[in-house]
């Protein structure tokens, strides 16, 4: 009877972390990318970027849940309104800032994490 | 797909004695429930209670499969807004919940010294585009 072999996935696991490492440094750079970027409509009518203080962009956090697992949070007090719009009391209004949905857009999550993982499988 | 009168009709059954009111100049009230798409809501008009609107153009993506038939997947986004700081958005919420079981990416915001309380939610619908001969 054969003897059966464990099959080893260390080197898989290695190159999946570092595959994810790479994604979530190239993520974070766009979050933050879009975040500075002018192109946000304004209720001046104009565009800008969503930096007032500059809060919100250096609240940027990274939380590492596993090596496949990351967490992005932007824990300022108005982070939602600004991502989302919101309606104001005074009778204003903010539009919706989606940088989080944009960047993901502009990146191809998938195919940056495949090209990366490729490279670190072959040596 | 349906029509945003049939959404628009489905809310209205799901959370519409829920809604506020829209007051008119002329002393009227409507409903709080709004279609945003060619029309805005006038701005001489005021509102009480919680104002529910829907995009009258919802959003689209395709998803291509192996044939040439493409799946279409439609979301029409329903956003709450409680302008009665007394009032909170978590009964409509359920409501909504229990109505369309299937409701994607809800986003609760509540509400701050400056802004109200919000809720953005998707409804999705489902349409399969058949192969073109």
């Amino acid at each position: 009877m054969a003897t059966p072999k464990k099959l080893d996935t260390s080197a898989f696991d290695k190159a999946v972390a570092k595959a994810t490492q790479a994604l979530v440094n190239r993520l974070s750079a766009e979050y933050t990318s879009e975040i500075s970027s002018n192109k946000w409509d304004w209720v001046d009518g104009r565009t800008r970027d969503i930096v007032d203080t500059g809060r919100l962009r250096a609240s940027q956090t990274v939380r590492r849940v596993s090596d496949t697992s990351f967490e992005f949070s932007w824990p300022v007090e108005y982070a939602a309104e600004v991502h989302e719009g919101a309606k104001l009391k005074n009778g204003g209004e903010w539009p919706a800032r989606p940088w989080t949905r944009t960047a993901l857009e502009n990146v191809d999550a998938k195919s940056y994490f495949e090209t990366i993982l490729r490279r670190e499988l072959s040596g | 797909m349906a029509s945003v009168s049939q959404i628009r009709g489905l809310v209205n059954s799901a959370i519409g004695s829920k809604l506020g009111n829209y007051n008119l100049p002329d002393g009227s009230t409507s409903p709080a429930l709004w279609v945003r798409g060619q029309q805005q809501v006038p701005k001489d008009w005021t509102v009480t209670g919680i104002e529910c609107v829907i995009d009258q153009v919802p959003e689209m993506v395709n998803r291509p499969t192996l044939s040439q038939a493409v799946f279409i997947d439609v979301r029409w986004p329903i956003y709450l807004t409680s302008y009665d700081t007394a009032e909170t958005l978590a009964e409509v919420r359920e409501l909504l919940f229990q109505w369309f079981p299937d409701i994607q990416d809800p986003v609760h915001v509540a509400q701050t010294d400056i802004s109200f309380e919000t809720l953005k939610v998707f409804i999705p619908d489902y349409s399969i585009q058949p192969e073109r001969s």
